[in-house]
């Protein structure tokens, strides 16, 4: 009797995909299990389903086991190929890892940060905590919440289960004898510690009694600050410490993972209650919920949108312009702009960013195919010896694919390390909320893996296919020729043309900005920086979203008495008050001055503008070079205004301002009777206008009175050392109010080299972008150059023997790379222009500029960089060996 | 020590109880028969080759007379290093159980 055939179906899918040494072996034993199934059921589909369950499995595992195999041998192989070509050439691995190294991480950075910002908040079910806020429809901004917005959506909401508000500020904290010193509080509703749902680590979080009017001061204190300022100590709970003026119980203390909403360490009950102010008046506040059982986020922002609506009927003067809106809480945190708009923006940077990381794989693309070249021997042997085009493709993929590996792995270390920093650097600022990490993710790791394989098959891949498009006889005729069977084509040139030219206008402009901010300024400023000490101060009962003008009287007498302390101090020889200060680049606006011979001269661009307190000159001992100082009684009249020196002789010819009139310039739409013009009444010397570019420091300065918010920044001059100082002056200010906070008080030489920083960091940017464009050109001139002397290497051997001259070769070697880069500094040159006149000319913070002669001394640079860059292949090109030439291949 | 996975234990074992008849599909059977396992001869054949590159079993294929009945296979045997392989697998699983299988039993049976 035969044996029994199996299903004929399965059994072609076995015979089809079970490969391999072992698969006579493994297809007779599917086949006798079988025959063995049958003889011992008889059923059929029994044994024909066990029959497809035996094929299955095998062609999964034999599979499986094949690629593993293949990859471990053949991958692995072409991997340690690809590290010793890291090695062998070590300038192209240079230049790509730079480029791939910053490309990658560059484009994935954005997408890593939004992620970080949107993520869910860290507390049990975050990802249904959501924000709750109105939009203005005219202004497109989102507006803070009123304590009656909070009150009607608690009342009113069905999708959200709870609702609650908070109000960040900074505050001094005292306990025991110790000195007052800042730290981040907020007022919270008792609900928003339910609605979060993190329990404290010691003691209890708010509830709704301490919201009570007349309940106990209590507060909940961070684990930070209960482990550093109050050394953990076990007795904290029922302690006394002076949040501001007032004496606070402390009744729990939460964990440190937990910081809602920005880096808060100090949380009290929001007592405020809607009744006590107008509709839409009152104190600013985030309002967040959380979403009910079963309803989403669209459905919350649908019932707010309603709410509004009913709201609009009843207060139609507050909530005409407004939308209302439930929002991610993150957007609602950060007042971040409407969703469609910004993933909008947001897609069109990314798609910016891949294209430019395309040209940065196309660069790398360029030196692959240069060095792809000088193998095509090898390349052609291996061919002619069996390899498939798949292999030799698959190889040079893999090479490539090592290099962006290596490149991008370097990279994120890099861009972690860069962000942890920043993050650092910006935390006390309190600028991003607390649940913001930017160390990496798996999401941005797997994310830049991706690239790095995008980034493989464009410099691996499409260089791989070029190099072996031809046939195997082809390409062997041609290496025994001494000649490559590639070419460069005209995608090269648009690249080096268009880098040479990006990296010339990057480079002009990164010039003007280093030189603007690196130059020692102290000499234009007209005073002596090192005596004097700079210092924002806050109070946190001025509310900063709020336009309310009660708090102007309580704030004057601040002010005053924060004036009258510091003039009392033996140490203090002057004092100001104001918004902007000076060695500070102020506020540049264009103004338009009324002269006698016409309304309005032609508009002046960018005077220094400055809000000073009504005694500032007198109180920094600033003389009035002509005309008078401010009066008390000039803020309540016609607007006046105190010119520099600068002012009247660079713009009046050397004339007399005073009695003349001058105004800003405004909207277009701003009628001509409603310009405000301020009549000029004094004059003062030069006093630290815009200390980068003398050629404009013209200033005007304008009083306010005492209980402006403007007036936030003092100055301070002093007999000794100012960092000595400032002890001092957080006592004074201390004195007069515990609950004001004095904001990085420095000399106001640390103040300017610190402001000068950020756009020195800026400078050097532009510089390094610069000189990434310029390494990218000149690595795509070098492989250009390098390929033709390889190329033509028999050729110049024998011209070389016949007697060329040395210049008749450099032009065959370099006759294509010059002509590129002859075009990109042409193009360059109109780029730098461009960039200049956008960038520096209309900006008066910068040095000024002389652009023909910039563009000039850029163009010098630049070509000087680009003959540099081609210098080794040429001379490379010089010394080919006659009879080594002939020898070659 | 060459560290064993638990089903190439369970093939060794195979291999060494069916001595000159040890091939893929004796191999399975034992393995279904002893274990209630239900393995592909996929699983059985990849094994075995990873085993043999380890130098653990040593595999030749069996002649058949000419025009005999069925077809030729391909017999396995335990090498000395495979056979100390198991035995050390074996011995450190039995030290460690030592004892505990009452307690174990009674865990189980709750």
């Amino acid at each position: 009797m035969s044996a029994p055939r199996p299903p004929r179906v399965w059994s072609a899918i076995a015979r089809l995909l079970v490969r391999g040494s072992d698969a006579p072996f493994i297809l007779s034993d599917l086949d006798e299990a079988y025959g063995r199934d049958m003889e011992r059921d008889g059923r059929r589909g029994w044994a024909g389903r066990r029959y497809a369950a035996n094929v299955v499995g095998s062609v999964l595992r034999v599979g499986f086991d094949r690629l593993v195999s293949v990859f471990t041998h053949g991958a692995w192989l072409d991997a340690k190929l690809g590290f010793r070509m890291l090695t062998k050439q070590p300038l192209l691995t240079v230049v790509a890892m730079l480029a791939l190294g910053l490309g990658i991480p560059a484009t994935v950075s954005l997408r890593h940060l939004l992620d970080a910002i949107y993520r869910p908040l860290p507390v049990p079910e975050g990802e249904r905590v959501v924000g709750l806020r109105y939009w203005d429809l005219e202004r497109s901004a989102p507006v803070m919440s009123s304590l009656h917005d909070y009150e009607t959506w608690r009342a009113s909401l069905t999708t959200v289960a709870a609702v609650a508000a908070v109000r960040p500020y900074s505050v001094n904290l005292r306990s025991g004898d110790s000195r007052p010193a800042p730290v981040s509080g907020a007022d919270i509703t008792a609900s928003g510690f339910d609605l979060l749902r993190v329990p404290p680590i010691l003691g209890r979080t708010l509830d709704a009694r301490d919201e009570q009017a007349g309940a106990p001061a209590v507060v909940v204190i961070g684990e930070d600050l209960w482990r550093g300022r109050f050394a953990s100590d076990p007795e904290i709970l029922g302690a006394t410490v002076h949040v501001g003026r007032e004496p606070h119980t402390v009744i729990g203390v939460m964990p440190s993972d937990f910081e809602f909403p920005f880096h808060q360490e100090v949380w009290r009950p929001l007592r405020d209650r809607a009744a006590d102010h107008e509709v839409g008046e009152g104190p600013g506040l985030f309002v967040f919920a959380r979403l009910a059982d079963e309803r989403t986020l669209e459905e919350a922002d649908l019932e707010v949108g309603l709410v509004a609506e009913r709201l609009v009927e009843e207060y139609p003067e507050v909530y005409e312009r407004l939308s209302g809106r439930a929002v991610t809480l993150a957007r609602a945190i950060l007042q971040d702009g409407a969703e469609d708009s910004s993933a909008n923006e947001i897609r069109v940077i990314e798609s910016i960013l891949l294209v430019l990381l395309l040209v940065v794989c196309g660069n790398v693309g360029l030196l692959v195919l240069a060095r792809t070249a000088t193998r095509m021997g090898e390349i052609s042997v291996r061919t002619a010896l069996g390899a498939s085009r798949a292999r030799i493709v698959s190889q040079i993929f893999t090479e490539a694919m090592v290099l962006a590996l290596v490149a991008t792995g370097c990279g994120l270390v890099a861009a972690e390390a860069v962000a942890v920093w920043i993050s650092r650097l910006i935390e006390p600022f309190g600028f991003f909320p607390y649940w913001v990490d930017l160390t990496l993710t798996w999401e941005t790791v797997l994310t830049s893996l991706g690239l790095a394989s995008l980034a493989a098959v464009v410099a691996g891949v499409l260089p791989a296919l070029r190099a072996t498009n031809r046939g195997v006889q082809a390409n062997l005729q041609r290496s025994a020729a001494g000649r490559t069977t590639m070419r460069f084509g005209a995608g090269s040139t648009v690249l080096i043309v268009t880098e040479v030219m990006i990296s010339v206008g990057f480079l002009a402009v990164g010039g003007v900005m280093v030189r603007s901010f690196f130059q020692d300024t102290d000499s234009a400023l007209g005073f002596d920086p090192s005596r004097y000490v700079a210092s924002g101060v806050g109070v946190p009962w001025i509310d900063p979203g709020s336009d309310s003008d009660e708090h102007r009287e309580p704030l004057a007498e601040f002010q005053r008495g924060v004036l009258d302390g510091l003039a009392a101090d033996s140490e203090v020889l002057g004092v100001g008050l104001a918004s902007t200060l000076p060695g500070s680049t102020g506020n540049i606006r264009r103004i338009y001055i009324e002269t006698h011979e016409s309304l309005e001269d032609p508009p002046r661009t960018g005077a220094g503008s400055y809000r000073v307190q009504v005694d500032f000159f007198e109180g920094l001992n600033r003389p009035i070079l002509s005309g008078r100082d401010f009066a008390a009684s000039d803020v309540l009249g016609a607007p006046v205004a105190i010119v520099n020196e600068a002012f009247a002789e660079d713009w009046l010819g050397g004339r007399s301002p005073l009695g003349l009139r001058f105004r800003y310039a405004t909207r277009d739409d701003v009628p001509p009777d409603e310009y405000v013009w301020y009549e000029i009444v004094g004059v003062v010397g030069a006093f630290g206008v815009n200390p980068n570019n003398p050629t404009r420091s013209q200033g005007a300065y304008h009083p306010l009175p005492l209980g402006d918010r403007a007036l936030d920044s003092y100055m301070i001059e002093v007999a000794g050392d100012p960092d000595d100082f400032v002890p001092r002056f957080r006592e004074i200010v201390a004195e007069v109010d515990p609950t004001a906070t004095v904001v990085a008080p420095l000399s106001l030489v640390d103040r300017m080299r610190r402001e000068a920083r950020a756009m020195q960091m800026l400078a050097l940017g532009q510089v390094a972008l610069a000189g990434i464009a310029f390494l990218l050109s000149i690595s795509g001139l070098y492989a250009l150059m390098s390929f033709t002397v390889m190329q033509r290497t028999r050729e110049i051997g024998i011209r070389s023997a016949l007697g060329a001259q040395a210049s008749s070769i450099v032009r065959t070697i370099a006759q294509r790379a010059a002509l590129q880069l002859a075009m990109g500094l042409v193009l360059g040159a109109g780029c730098a222009w461009w960039m200049l006149h956008e960038i520096v000319v209309g900006d008066a913070s910068m040095a000024p500029i002389n652009v023909p002669v910039t563009i000039g001394v850029t163009l010098a640079i630049s070509a000087a960089i680009g003959v540099l860059g081609c210098a080794t292949p040429t001379i490379r090109g010089l010394r080919i060996q006659p009879n080594e030439a002939l020898r070659s291949d | 020590m060459a560290n064993l996975g638990e089903f190439e234990q369970l093939i060794l074992f195979s291999v060494l109880q069916l001595e000159d008849g040890a091939y893929g599909l004796a191999i399975r059977e034992r393995i279904e028969e002893r274990t209630g396992r239900v393995v592909s001869a996929g699983a059985i054949y990849t094994t075995l080759g990873r085993l043999e590159r380890r130098g653990l079993v040593s595999s030749r294929t069996e002649q058949r007379p000419a025009g005999g009945p069925g077809r030729p296979r391909k017999l396995y045997r335990l090498r000395p290093d495979g056979a100390r392989a198991l035995r050390d697998a074996y011995t450190t699983i039995q030290k460690m159980a030592g004892g505990t299988l009452s307690k174990l039993s009674e865990l189980a049976e709750g």
